[in-house]
């Protein structure tokens, strides 16, 4: 027979390789220099980073996949017959910018307020970035269908998430669902909102199941693979962080582009949408209906804004519109209504990664600030 | 197997070494004992589809070259046509027709249940259009008489099953590859330091830059149509245009790579497509085999002129003789080729699409001048209409495609007010398109590299350490390629 692959083979390098080689210890060394790098943190503005709270070993304060320790720690309140606050809202409320490791978040320092006055009321919190109210609907709904229901509600309103669309899964997944029919009634429409993120939830895992079926899942492959996974985690130190090395490289390219390509064609004003607020304004309904019911007292608000910012790429006149409607309805409502838009100084604001001022996340004294303010609010009225 | 996996790094790793260490004469059995167990690392049952696939083509060949009688010739033929379509339409088109008869008979008043209502559920075995095609290539070379039928049959299912083009091809003649395996293989460092340097390239461009693609064109097609302007629509086409090329072109450099690695040469499948300048430019670099594959059994037969007998060239041919029958031929074949790629109507319309972009670059002579007359424009022009073609293959369905394609006419639906797609996406899209250009300009041009070309092989080696890094943090095997579900 013919040797049909000779003629046609092409000159060997050794290059080849050698680059592969170089590329390995590139991913080792890279790898290796940013374990310590908090991806958690990139979304939150330059040096602000993400914080949870605990007070003797107890977490008070977390993410919606810390709600599972907050509730601990409210059933452990609960059970010293301390009166729980529950206090909840958006990334402002975990994130401290330029902080020290012993910096503490609002909800710590409200505690301390509250116990240097001699009162025992306990603060508990759950923030996520971005949530909107439908989400801060299925905050409280995580503790309430686990049979917590807290003595105060506290709810930071901040406007810009009002445009904030859908419900993520990380919301949906603390949620005990179908509702009974009592949650139904007093959610309206926003349980059939939440009801539907569900299900649409169900559906794109469906949906993808056939494409993942055929590819690996369920597979000799994917075992083979988890196996081969577990081995390189085992025996190659720099292969655990990877997804570390991932987020940080993306941060490194998408910050400065993200930058240049909003110096060229300016941000557009952002404007909150008429049918998304309608579409949150139901799920605040519900939060206010939820705690009526449970004759919980509730305090909404105003989220702290810089002072020095125009209100970030929106319209101001729509800003202070949705606040007057927002206090009328809550004080229409019985609730409490602050207005805490100016309590944070200037100088105690950080910057966006893109290098705006940041009217969203402030330092440690900020926090103080916050935190001081609302346990002074609540002692107003007993708490 | 999935090629983006460590699995297939550990298949390559294992089964490449034991290949060479192997006996000439053992060498082809190794390599098809490893392409049904790198198949059978999705389903081993499905396995047994392709070796029966094999065996009624291997039988029909061997009769119908051993026989000197038309009739009986054209019997033998046609059962391996039977048999291979057979299995191809009732494994991807038994829901489409059942779907479509379930739709006129519901005009009709009739209400007849879904498949799935009915129990039905009917699992895609993974590459079967692709080796579908290959076996029926063979049989109908052997008919031609292009080929005499191989004499072994292990050499026969390695050629159907090798392990490289099973999933998502290349598409290849039996001529091209049928030699190579019965040769005695010879280990070549330039076949392996090149088959590395490729499967390197490949990799990079799915799971770096196709899958990082992949999440801003999930997110703007999963907007309302409605919704979307006529930029976001642009963009979202260029950044699947893009998505699909580097998903598929990355696959191809995989495959040609890993046969390299064992001494197999495979041709090229991939030719900068959205270089070209004109429709048959395009699919002269687009999935070359596959446009290859139906220039010569489909189109070429349809008009009447001479097939050819290599799977290079793509669809791009001679248009001498003209008339209606060369049109009805080219739709006819896209048609096909549309649906091929899925049973839906949409991917029809996608094939039309491409019959009509090259009918009109035929039929009409300033854009069949074009290419000449003004390169810089008759590239964008076919820039943006490949780009416009990728709406259907992506969009939820014939609805969202039409409403799409309505957006880029509408010229009110031309506004940055009201875009939904984020400057961000806008800002890479332009990136990408640029560094495809600049990458097109150095790598056709080798005379223009800012770099003396001693120093080519130090920058390949540099760029090659770069995608490994690269590889190494984005490896997610989860994503599958998208030619998978073709």
């Amino acid at each position: 027979m013919d040797d049909h692959s000779s003629s046609a083979s092409p000159p060997a390098s050794p290059w080849v390789p050698l680059g592969i080689l170089g590329g390995v210890l590139l991913f080792s060394v890279l790898a290796t220099a940013t374990a310590g790098f908090v991806a958690d943190d990139v979304g939150l503005g330059l040096n602000t980073v993400a914080f949870t709270e605990d007070i003797d070993g107890r977490r008070i304060s977390g993410p919606f996949r810390d709600v599972p320790l907050v509730r601990e720690t409210f059933a452990a309140y609960r059970a010293e017959g301390r009166p729980v606050v529950l206090w909840l809202g958006a990334s402002q409320l975990y994130a401290i910018n330029d902080p020290e490791p012993s910096d503490r978040l609002a909800v710590a320092f409200a505690q301390d307020a509250a116990a240097a006055r001699g009162s025992d009321s306990a603060y508990v919190m759950t923030a996520s970035p971005n949530s909107n109210l439908h989400e801060i609907l299925c905050m409280l709904l995580a503790y309430r269908q686990r049979g917590l229901r807290p003595d105060a509600l506290v709810i930071s309103f901040t406007y810009d998430d009002l445009k904030e669309p859908g419900i993520r899964d990380t919301a949906l997944e603390l949620l005990e669902l179908p509702f009974d029919d009592e949650t139904k009634a007093l959610c309206g429409p926003a349980a059939a909102h939440i009801t539907r993120a569900a299900a649409a939830e169900q559906d794109a895992d469906a949906d993808a199941a056939p494409i993942e079926r055929t590819a690996t899942t369920g597979t000799p492959q994917e075992r083979l693979e988890d196996e081969l996974l577990d081995f390189l985690d085992a025996r190659w130190p720099a292969y655990t962080h990877r997804a570390t090395l991932r987020s940080r490289a993306i941060t490194a390219w998408k910050t400065p582009v993200t930058r240049l390509a909003f110096s060229v064609l300016e941000r557009p004003k952002q404007l909150v949408p008429d049918d998304m607020r309608a579409w949150n304004e139901t799920a605040f309904d519900a939060l206010l209906a939820l705690a009526a019911a449970d004759g919980v007292p509730v305090f909404v608000y105003k989220a702290p804004h810089r002072p020095d910012a125009r209100v970030f790429f929106h319209d101001r006149q729509a800003y202070d519109d949705c606040h007057a409607e927002l206090r009328d309805r809550v004080r229409g409502d019985g609730a409490e209504w602050n207005d805490f838009e100016t309590l944070v100084p200037t100088e105690l604001w950080g910057r966006t990664n893109e290098g705006a001022p940041d009217v969203f996340h402030f330092r440690v004294e900020g926090h103080r600030l916050l935190g001081r303010a609302v346990d002074a609010w609540l002692a107003d009225h007993g708490y | 197997m999935l090629f983006n996996s460590w699995g297939y790094i550990l298949f390559l790793l294992v089964f490449v070494p034991l290949h060479w260490l192997l006996p000439h004469r053992l060498r082809t059995g190794l390599l098809g004992a490893t392409s049904v167990l790198f198949y059978s690392m999705w389903r081993w049952e499905f396995s047994l589809l392709v070796i029966f696939s094999a065996c009624i083509d291997y039988l029909a060949s061997r009769r119908i070259h051993r026989s000197d009688d038309a009739r009986s010739r054209k019997r033998w033929l046609l059962l391996s046509l039977a048999v291979n379509l057979g299995l191809l339409v009732a494994f991807k088109y038994t829901y489409f027709i059942w779907d479509n008869i379930r739709l006129f008979g519901a005009e009709a008043g009739g209400d007849w249940p879904a498949l799935q209502d009915l129990g039905v559920r009917i699992i895609l075995p993974l590459g079967i259009s692709f080796y579908t095609f290959q076996t029926i290539s063979y049989t109908i070379d052997v008919y031609r008489r292009v080929i005499v039928p191989v004499p072994s049959f292990v050499s026969f299912l390695t050629y159907v099953t090798f392990w490289p083009q099973l999933i998502a091809g290349p598409v290849l003649r039996a001529g091209e590859v049928l030699p190579q395996l019965e040769a005695e293989r010879r280990l070549r460092w330039g076949d392996v330091t090149t088959g590395l340097a490729l499967i390197v390239t490949g990799m990079f461009q799915k799971v770096v830059l196709a899958d990082s693609i992949a999440p801003m064109v999930d997110e703007i097609f999963a907007m309302p149509a409605v919704a979307l302007t006529a930029l976001d629509t642009w963009v979202a086409t260029f950044l699947f245009g893009f998505q699909i090329y580097f998903d598929f072109a990355g696959y191809s450099a995989m495959a040609i790579g890993s046969a390299m690695l064992v001494g197999l040469h495979f041709p090229d499948n991939f030719d900068w497509p959205y270089m070209a300048r004109s429709p048959r430019g395009f699919w002269q670099g687009w999935h070359i085999s596959l446009s290859s594959w139906i220039r010569d059994y489909l189109y070429l037969p349809l008009t009447g002129q001479a097939f050819r007998t290599e799977s290079t060239g793509g669809i791009g041919v001679a248009t001498e003789r003209k008339g209606g029958h060369q049109l009805r031929a080219l739709f006819l074949t896209w048609f096909i080729m549309g649906l091929w790629h899925g049973a839906a109507w949409n991917f029809a319309l996608w094939g039309l699409y491409h019959a009509t972009l090259i009918a009109l670059f035929r039929v009409l002579t300033p854009l069949k001048k074009l290419p000449d007359a003004a390169p810089m424009i008759s590239w964008l022009l076919l820039l943006l209409t490949s780009m416009a073609g990728w709406i259907p293959f992506r969009a939820q369905g014939l609805g969202d495609s039409l409403t799409l394609f309505g957006k880029l006419l509408t010229p009110s639906a031309y506004t940055l007010g009201g875009r939904q797609a984020d400057m961000y996406t806008y800002f890479w899209t332009a990136v990408i398109t640029l560094g495809m250009a600049l990458t097109w300009w150095f790598i056709k041009r080798p005379a223009r590299r800012p770099w003396p070309s001693r120093f080519a092989n130090p920058v390949q080696g540099l760029a090659l350490a770069v995608m490994v890094c690269a590889i190494l943090i984005c490896l997610r095997t989860a994503k599958q390629f998208i030619y998978f579900q073709f």
